[in-house]
């Protein structure tokens, strides 16, 4: 066993730069075949999951998909809008714990500003948003000109109680459509890991009477700006965020809206809409596992070719072993020991390539939607990835290992 | 200590015919003797040593080690035999390029499974290798490369030392000196030596010479 031993460590210096290259490819290929795997797990369960605090999602007719994508992730445009009324009517149905009207329409430096209720701030996590609470400061007040800004946003747009904003028209940051509203920071939120933490939150009625917006909710445009009073039949939501008691709650209005009603989209359950988006793009998803299993494939038929290769190299070491007393198994083991090392080696470099490679994708995900994904979470991946590379690489070294087996002692030292 | 009797061992020439490289009908050596082995290039001095070390089966005849037969070990067993009993030195003394001089004998004791500390060092120190023994054969002269290729083929305490034209690559003067530092390295660990030359300054060192060309009916036969 030592002789094997000191024969691998022998060789793996010997031969170091060679190993160290496929070392590094082979930690490319691992980083890889773990990301696609590990980024993808937890992406879905970031957008299938219960992360976002509500079950259900209802807005203007449409795609369900759209409409979850806008109000819980922020990142598609809204479908349309719904009345004020219909809010009213959901938020007073049986099994509705908690109805959150939201109204978009502006952004400021392409972070959405979010008109809403202080219910969403309740403190009760059995029906607030979880964890949702503020870092420093306080709540807007409702009758104000006040906000509340996500964590991410207030640190990457350096804001902080005591500062001011005038938002922008639209979704997407145009300088020229300031509005002249000014907004005063009273609260940055907690991180929540979310994309709450990427949206400023202002009052609904902040929504309704900035300049140049007009509700259309009773069928007639109304100019909320000019009026002091805002009667509800001309408010209108892009959004309204349920909580319900129980999935009865959430048939029966599945039922009630989608298939019965003309007006409105439920999306419920959240989860199953976006798991619905993320398998029609389920085609993609084998696409990059093949495309993973294949680059894994070509780095672990690197090693065959890196120790093949230096099979001539090696034959008169191997022939003076031999002569030594080493047995052939005893350089057959001592082959297989090297690939599987240079493989170990490589799922240790995989896993600094995975780390590198979430952490890029982390910083772009949480900037794009607000979606945290974690380094250190563990998947099966890390665990059955590592024995199928260790696996292949003995399996690579097989053909160079019968190679040095079948080594001819006689001719070699003849020669 | 070791006995050979109606050795034969054949190998297909290029033309494709079998051809009989050694036909030995009797040959002995004693337990701690020095015997020289001579005889012309082609002689199958070579041969000879690669079947009384295991490398190469005979096709016929019998081998005995210390009362043992050792004609008909399988392949593992005559390595283990190998690394025991017996030492080797090359022609071109074969030390292992990545190892230092002394893991070189290190090596040899590990493939063994007997890895007694310090005995390594001892042994190239003995052979005034003290200041070398981290020193790589690249780095090493001719006649240090040799005698570290001695260290190591003694370095398992074997019974017999087979050393095949040792002397090959070292001038006169050398190599004078390297039979004599042989001779009294196996005289001092009581080790049989069987040294294979065709250089008569060397032979004349030895009482004990074996004429292979008489030994060998084959290469009679032949010639």
């Amino acid at each position: 066993m030592r002789a094997i031993a000191k024969i691998i460590g022998k060789s793996l210096k010997h031969y170091r730069f060679s190993t160290s290259i496929t070392v590094l490819s082979l930690g490319l290929a691992v980083g890889l075949f773990f990301s696609v795997f590990a980024i993808r797990d937890q992406a879905d369960r970031a957008f299938t999951g219960s992360g976002s605090g509500f079950d259900a999602v209802m807005g203007a007719r449409g795609s369900q998909v759209q409409l979850v994508l806008n109000a819980i992730f922020h990142l598609e445009t809204s479908p349309g809008n719904i009345p004020w009324s219909l809010y009213e009517a959901v938020a007073e149905e049986d099994g509705v714990q908690l109805a959150i009207p939201y109204a978009l329409g502006d952004n400021y430096y392409n972070y959405r500003v979010i008109g809403t209720i202080e219910e969403l701030f309740e403190e009760d996590q059995e029906i607030g948003y979880p964890g949702l609470k503020l870092a420093t400061g306080k709540l807007f007040n409702s009758d104000r000109m006040e906000a509340v800004v996500g964590s991410f946003a207030a640190s990457q747009l350096g804001l902080k109680p005591g500062d001011t904003i005038k938002p922008y028209h639209g979704l997407s940051f145009d300088p020229n459509t300031q509005h002249e509203e000014e907004y005063l920071i009273t609260g940055i939120l907690s991180p929540t890991n979310s994309p709450l933490d990427r949206i400023i939150l202002i009052p609904i009625e902040g929504v309704f009477r900035m300049g140049g917006h007009v509700l259309r909710g009773a069928g007639v445009e109304f100019d909320a700006s000019k009026s002091a009073d805002i009667p509800d039949k001309h408010k209108e939501v892009s959004a309204v965020l349920l909580k319900l008691s129980s999935p009865t709650t959430g048939f029966r209005l599945h039922q009630m809206i989608n298939r019965q009603g003309k007006v409105a989209t439920l999306a419920w359950p959240v989860g199953k809409v976006m798991g619905e988006l993320f398998e029609k793009m389920g085609w993609m998803h084998k696409v990059l596992t093949l495309i993973a299993y294949l680059v894994l494939l070509v780095a672990s038929a690197s090693i065959l070719a890196s120790i093949y290769n230096t099979i001539e190299q090696r034959r008169r070491d191997i022939a003076i072993l031999r002569a030594l007393g080493a047995r052939r198994m005893t350089i057959f083991w001592a082959l297989l020991g090297e690939c599987s090392l240079i493989a170990t080696a490589g799922a240790g470099v995989g896993f600094l390539v995975y780390g590198f490679i979430l952490q890029v994708t982390a910083i772009v995900l949480q900037s794009q939607t607000g979606v945290v994904l974690y380094l250190l979470q563990w998947n099966p991946i890390f665990l059955w990835g590592t024995v199928i590379t260790i696996g292949m690489g003995i399996i690579a070294g097989i053909l160079p290992a019968q190679e040095a087996y079948d080594t001819d002692v006689v001719s070699q030292l003849r020669s | 200590m070791l006995k050979i009797q109606n050795l034969k061992k054949s190998f297909v020439n290029p033309e494709g015919k079998s051809e009989t490289v050694i036909d030995i009908e009797k040959m002995s050596l004693e337990a701690c003797s020095q015997t020289a082995m001579f005889g012309p290039s082609g002689c199958g001095k070579s041969t000879l040593i690669n079947l009384i070390s295991g490398l190469l089966n005979p096709d016929s005849g019998t081998m005995e080690f210390q009362a043992s037969d050792i004609t008909n070990l399988d392949e593992a067993k005559r390595d283990s035999f190998r690394a025991a009993h017996l030492g080797i030195v090359f022609q071109s003394f074969y030390l292992l390029e990545g190892y230092t001089a002394l893991e070189n004998v290190e090596m040899a004791m590990l493939l063994n499974e007997k890895l007694i500390d310090g005995r390594a060092r001892e042994l190239l120190v003995s052979l005034g290798l003290e200041d070398r023994v981290h020193y790589y054969p690249s780095q090493l002269s001719v006649g240090q490369q040799q005698r570290v290729a001695v260290a190591r083929a003694l370095a398992n305490k074997p019974l017999l030392l087979l050393a095949d034209e040792p002397t090959a690559s070292l001038d006169a003067d050398f190599a004078k000196q390297a039979i004599d530092l042989i001779s009294k390295k196996c005289k001092e660990q009581e080790v049989a030596l069987l040294l294979v030359s065709h250089d008569q300054t060397v032979l004349s060192q030895f009482e004990n010479q074996l004429s292979l060309p008489e030994l060998n009916q084959a290469y009679k036969r032949k010639s």
